[in-house]
């Protein structure tokens, strides 16, 4: 679900991981679906979590189903640019806390007294 | 039928003619020359836009007819040289190459034991005329081991009728196994590369054996490789038949 590689390296899986999602979606029977899923890969027992997990997760999605994210160089002596590559909808903790606007920016304190008028008036 | 009980027989129906709907059929199976569909790429599709109008307008004007790698094309051209002012080559097409309007499409024929091949391009204003003269798919889509198969197979008579195709029935394909000339060929027909299937091999079995080392078997499971067309060949379709009904 979510892995720590070299930048290049998860940048190039990134298309192959969503290419072979779109296979998997053609569903369970399709002949060229499994031949792919059989040659990429190599633990079988993923094959069956590709098809019966990920492809009905991803089914009302259309297009992008990874998330790259950069990360501090690697610590030893290459010093690589390292990033985590992870599946949407991954139940692991998130990576990114999404940061919602602070309550003092100008247009957060207009529209706090635009509602506070408005409660005012009812 | 003579009536047994003496009263008139009884009025049979004749059987009710059954309708073949056939053009439903022929909506369905539609060719979209292979020009059209435009190359993989970062380039602005307006380009391809004003490219396929321009060949729209061509169309209009000049009628190209839908032929395959394969069928054998008579064309005739304008030559300022000759004494009619017009030229005329009959030859197999072996290759079509080429996107938008610069289209070319190959055509071989052996003249007096001299193999001669003419690239045409087909939006070119000095092509007076295209005909099909025989109409038919082959196993491959470029038959370049002609140059290296034994010449009667490249032969295609200058004042050759048209063959005349029953309308609106599935192209022919032509499962012939050429045979070659003794080795050293141009390419090395043999390796998987080219996967060529119109020909017969009459090399030893440890020579076939040997080129299918360079074969590459993941090639055929390369995700990224594959150019999926369904759609834009449905977009291609519907604008053509909005550009052509006008």
């Amino acid at each position: 679900e979510r892995i720590e590689t070299p930048w290049a390296r998860a940048d190039e899986m990134r298309g192959y991981a969503e290419r072979l999602i779109d296979y998997a979606k053609r569903g369970d029977k399709d002949e060229r679906a499994m031949r792919m899923a059989d040659f990429w890969l190599t633990e079988k027992d993923l094959i069956h979590k590709l098809f019966k997990v990920l492809a009905p997760r991803f089914q009302p999605h259309p297009g992008s189903y990874t998330r790259l994210l950069q990360i501090p160089n690697r610590d030893g002596l290459d010093r690589a640019k390292m990033a985590v590559i992870e599946l949407k909808g991954n139940p692991l903790p998130p990576l990114v806390r999404p940061r919602r606007d602070s309550d003092k920016t100008l247009l957060n304190q207009l529209l706090r007294g635009y509602r506070q008028d408005a409660q005012r008036a009812a | 039928r003579a009536s047994s009980n003496g009263k008139p027989p009884k009025f049979q129906p004749p059987p009710k003619p059954v309708i073949i709907d056939r053009k439903t059929q022929k909506e369905e199976r539609r060719f979209l020359s292979p020009e059209f569909i435009p190359p993989r790429g970062r380039t602005d599709p307006l380009k391809y836009y004003i490219e396929r109008k321009d060949m729209i307008q061509r169309r209009k004007v000049f009628n190209i007819p839908e032929f395959y790698v394969g069928s054998v094309l008579a064309v005739t051209t304008a030559d300022p040289y000759a004494n009619d002012k017009s030229n005329r080559f009959v030859g197999i097409c072996i290759q079509r190459g080429g996107k938008g309007l610069g289209a070319t499409f190959v055509l071989r024929n052996v003249i007096e034991d001299q193999g001669v091949e003419i690239c045409y391009e087909l939006y070119s204003p000095q092509i007076q005329a295209i005909e099909v003269l025989k109409l038919e798919k082959r196993l491959d889509e470029n038959l370049m081991y002609l140059r290296d198969a034994l010449p009667e197979y490249s032969t295609f008579d200058v004042n050759m009728k048209p063959v005349p195709r029953m309308d609106h029935e599935e192209i022919p394909v032509n499962k012939l196994q050429v045979r070659m000339k003794p080795k050293p060929w141009s390419k090395r027909w043999e390796r998987p590369k080219y996967n060529i299937k119109g020909i017969k091999f009459e090399l030893p079995e440890h020579k076939m054996k040997a080129a299918q080392k360079w074969s590459q078997p993941w090639l055929e499971f390369d995700m990224l490789r594959e150019y999926d067309t369904s759609k834009i060949e449905e977009k291609i379709r519907k604008e053509l038949r909005e550009e052509l009904e006008k």
